[in-house]
């Protein structure tokens, strides 16, 4: 279709004007009013002793979920890649679920499992208290991360086959060292996708995590949580600009990793 | 020159649209293949069937420990989500879907994000065109901005349109509290499905094809209705679908520019979020099922639609 210029650059205008609107614009004008009153203003605000813990808080989330996402994330992969099993059809889809429940009814559903009155409430008797604390907002955390891990390393262990795995094993390796020496090299540029991904989810992840967190400042708040709570409860509509910033700053540098890690997959 | 960077497109839009792109497909083949080790067949490394039937144990615990791992952390909270909204049985379920503020909340947030996946249809095919068939300085930029929304968490998404269109706003529009705000919020988290979901077949597209029915005397609309539409109708709709069921769930987005007014406003992950603070746990648990069920049967519909396509591309000539 041999558009005229007339045609194509009001079509580009009106894509443009879209996207600035929608997303330049507010961007712009959040990160003027972040810095417009200076660098120090900013500083000070996203290192209040709240905005540190919430900046620890999250940290400390990412720090378990990763670990557990990797471990159990690989290890699905391989189950549903590489063993035939009745019933594997059906893993592979659940795999996906937490893709399609809003963050809020993650929230509910885990209420009502881990709720005082729920299915596993009785574990609060024993001093572990879930809904409401840190565990709480960790396996909310792992609901919503839960298909990133599995679904970056599935496609790489089908494309890579099994002829290295079983040469190894052959010549008289052992599954650990196949493992560790032909499996886990050849998946390192997938799994690390998926782990950004992770990260990015965990550290941005509001509706389950409201829902589960008492959400006391210092203690139970993480840095969305805290967004939430300078605009809502403080009024406080500068410390939410900053507080947003930082994470806006946080979701840049894992877009730009993800550019690295995506040329670094498509060369190998 | 190829545009498209496939970067964060988010592993979420790939695998919610195909569910077995790399999954179970592709193992299909692999079965036909060689025997995976481990099966029945005697071990190559010394061929004792010892050493298989240990292997064979191996396998089934950790077939096992898979399952049990997927069951605690997503099965059975959504099982127990289930039967928390049949807890008073069919009726009560009805009951608390019906009450007129779950009503009301629910047909609010099919309506916004029906009408936010229909500007996503639109305007993300306009975007995807101008990104992969025109050209202009930043273009680069341009798209790898598309993908913002996606790495933005949902919270900063609210934040970042209300210092534009909420209460200080610099311009005079003031969206919050208002379903236009609703729309903005979605549209923002939403934009990259269509747009990232129509670009590679575009760049596919044959352009021959374009060029022969311009050059027997097709107009540029009949071109773009007969030709380059039908071509990009799988994309469109998926892209829309995709759009549509992340917007029924959303909550970060539109909880601070909402305004979360009942009947006006309110969107139904709201009205959940409400129903557990006033201590009302059936009704959320009703309400959630409710927007799951929404959410399953529009993605359902969707696989539908694209295997239904595929098969009709596959018998084409």
């Amino acid at each position: 279709m041999n558009t005229s210029a007339t045609t194509r650059i009001g079509l580009r205008t009106i894509a443009l004007g879209y996207l600035l609107v929608l997303i330049g614009l507010p961007i712009g004008v959040i990160l003027y009013r972040t810095f417009e009153p200076g660098l120090a203003t900013f500083y000070a605000s996203i290192s209040t002793p709240a905005a540190i813990s919430a900046l620890n808080l999250s940290l400390l989330i990412v720090g378990i979920v990763v670990p557990i996402n990797v471990v159990f994330g690989v290890f699905t992969a391989i189950a549903l890649v590489r063993w035939r099993f009745p019933g594997r059809g059906v893993l592979q889809a659940v795999v996906d679920l937490p893709f399609a429940v809003s963050p809020v009814v993650v929230g509910v559903a885990l209420i009502m499992l881990w709720g005082a009155g729920g299915w596993f409430g009785a574990i609060e008797g024993t001093g572990f208290r879930v809904i409401f604390g840190l565990p709480g907002m960790v396996i909310a955390t792992i609901f919503v991360t839960l298909p990133f891990v599995v679904r970056e390393v599935e496609p790489v262990l089908h494309e890579i086959g099994e002829d290295q795995e079983q040469a190894a094993s052959t010549l008289g390796a052992s599954r650990w060292q196949t493992f560790w020496r032909i499996t886990l090299p050849a998946i390192r540029w997938g799994l690390t996708y998926g782990v950004v991904l992770t990260v990015a989810r965990a550290l941005g992840e509001f509706g389950a995590v409201i829902m589960v967190s008492s959400g006391f400042p210092g203690v139970s708040q993480t840095l969305t949580l805290l967004v939430h709570a300078r605009y809502i409860d403080d009024h406080n509509t500068y410390g939410a600009y900053a507080a947003a910033t930082l994470l806006m700053g946080i979701a840049l540098l894992v877009l730009l990793l993800m550019t690295v890690l995506d040329r670094k997959r498509s060369d190998r | 020159m190829t545009i498209h960077t496939d970067l964060g497109r988010s592993a979420a839009a790939a695998a919610l649209l195909h569910p077995r792109t790399g999954g179970s497909d592709g193992a299909e083949t692999t079965a036909a293949g060689p025997d995976p080790v481990g099966s029945d067949r005697p071990d190559h490394r010394d061929g004792s069937s010892a050493s298989t039937s240990r292997l064979g144990g191996i396998r089934s615990l950790g077939v096992g420990v898979v399952t049990l791992w997927l069951s605690v952390i997503v099965l059975l909270p959504l099982a127990a989500l289930t039967v928390a909204a049949f807890g008073d049985g069919w009726a009560g379920f009805w009951e608390a879907v019906t009450a007129p503020a779950a009503l009301a909340a629910l047909w609010v947030t099919v309506v916004v994000s029906a009408g936010v996946a229909l500007l996503n249809a639109v305007m993300g095919t306009v975007i995807a065109w101008v990104l992969v068939r025109d050209s202009f300085p930043g273009q680069r930029f341009v798209n790898a901005i598309i993908d913002l929304p996606f790495a933005l968490p949902t919270i900063v998404a609210s934040i970042v349109l209300l210092s534009l269109y909420g209460p200080n706003s610099p311009i005079g529009v003031h969206l919050n509290a208002t379903r236009w705000g609703l729309i903005v919020a979605l549209a923002f988290v939403t934009l990259p499905f269509v747009v990232r979901s129509v670009q590679p077949v575009l760049i596919e597209a044959d352009r021959e094809v374009e060029e022969a029915a311009a050059s027997l005397g097709a107009s540029n609309l009949t071109t773009f209705r007969r030709i380059i539409l039908p071509t990009l109708a799988p994309a469109i709709l998926s892209g829309t679908g995709l759009a549509f069921a992340r917007a029924i769930g959303e909550y970060g987005s539109v909880v601070l520019i909402g305004g979360n007014i009942p009947r006006e406003t309110q969107v139904a992950s709201q009205y959940i979020q409400q129903q557990i603070e006033i201590d009302s746990p059936q009704a959320a648990a009703a309400v959630s099922v409710a927007l799951l069920a929404i959410a399953f049967a529009t993605l359902l519909l969707l696989r539908v639609v694209a295997s239904r396509s595929q098969r009709r591309e596959e018998r084409a000539p």
